[in-house]
């Protein structure tokens, strides 16, 4: 299977809107990691940089 | 998200599905995934922060596929790039699910560090030398990966970009493609205006250095080991005479991971 669809274009989407917008700071998240620690993301970072991967189901 | 990212303990690397934490806790002992994936179960958090993809049903139907329940409610795949401070320097989205960034340039673009060349190649023709390298000597399918070209003209000579006259060689670079394969079009310096004398038509030059990168990712078909084969066809001229025009080839090996997609 390709990884685009040859055939039928996506739908067209506006990224800038998609999220938390650049210059912005990342909004507040708290969730459950892979351990079941709650995980503060702004809290772990701590005053390090950080990559925030969104993504779909680990189980496809 | 490759493992090398989450392995400095200077980058804070984090990973949000609608998964419970039971399919994340399995999925991390198999893959070794050191980072945090986080538990965002009904994709409640994803939806307060914009993320959802509101197209997936018109998606799936391009792809001819059936709308299921593990379609409902998922993200557009992206990342977000942090400073220090938390703020949002940059946010990167792929249409596709199927399409992924590599962890190693993720980190190389948020920290300004350039990677080494994982894999090169040299090649030299008339009036240029040609460097080909890779920031990866690996892919798995759907990794969005780079090769890098550099160009260096001889002093005296400069070579044709476009726009151009029918009837003149521009410089091109390209990465041949095959079913597995899709290779993004190389975009070009910008060339500066050049004339020569007797002739009505303006050209557009380029001389010096030349840098192009490329984005290329194999699909779901490529099972093996491969090799991307770069093809940089140029004509070289002076400001008095025009070099016969010429491809350079170079071939760069990239080793087969596989390791399946999240």
């Amino acid at each position: 299977m390709p990884l685009i669809p040859a055939d039928h274009p996506l739908p067209e989407v506006d990224f800038d809107l998609v999220g938390p917008p650049v210059g912005q700071r990342f909004p507040e998240l708290i969730l459950p990691n892979q351990h079941g620690d709650l995980i503060d993301l702004h809290e772990s970072r701590g005053n390090r940089r950080g990559l925030v991967v969104v993504h779909r189901s680990a189980d496809w | 998200m490759q493992r090398t990212a989450a392995e400095r303990e200077d980058v804070f690397v984090a990973a949000i599905s609608y998964d419970p934490v039971a399919t994340l806790a399995r999925f991390a002992t198999e893959f070794g995934i050191a980072y945090d994936l986080l538990a965002d179960v009904g994709s409640v958090e994803m939806e307060r922060l914009g993320m959802l993809n509101r197209t997936i049903a018109d998606e799936v139907a391009a792809w001819g596929l059936v709308f299921a329940a593990r379609h409902d409610r998922v993200p557009f795949p992206g990342v977000f790039l942090l400073d220090e401070d938390g703020v949002v320097i940059e946010k990167k989205f792929d249409r596709s699910h199927r399409v992924r960034p590599s962890g190693s340039v993720l980190l190389a673009d948020l920290t300004g560090e350039e990677l080494a060349p994982a894999v090169s190649g040299i090649a030299t023709g008339p009036g240029v030398g040609v460097t080909a390298w890779l920031d990866e000597a690996t892919f798995f399918p759907g990794q969005r990966l780079y090769a890098h070209v550099r160009i260096e003209v001889l002093d005296g000579y400069h070579l044709y970009v476009p726009p151009l006259a029918e009837g003149y060689v521009p410089l091109r670079v390209q990465i041949d493609q095959d079913p597995t394969l899709t290779a993004e079009v190389t975009a070009l310096p910008a060339g500066r205006p050049f004339r020569v004398e007797g002739l009505t038509e303006e050209f557009s030059v380029v001389e010096g250095i030349v840098d192009a990168k490329i984005p290329f990712y194999f699909s779901d078909e490529a099972a093996g080991d491969a090799a991307l084969v770069i093809r940089i066809g140029y004509q070289a001229c002076t400001d008095s005479v025009c070099l016969v025009p010429e491809e350079l080839r170079i071939e760069l090996p990239i080793a087969y991971l596989p390791i399946p997609r999240p």
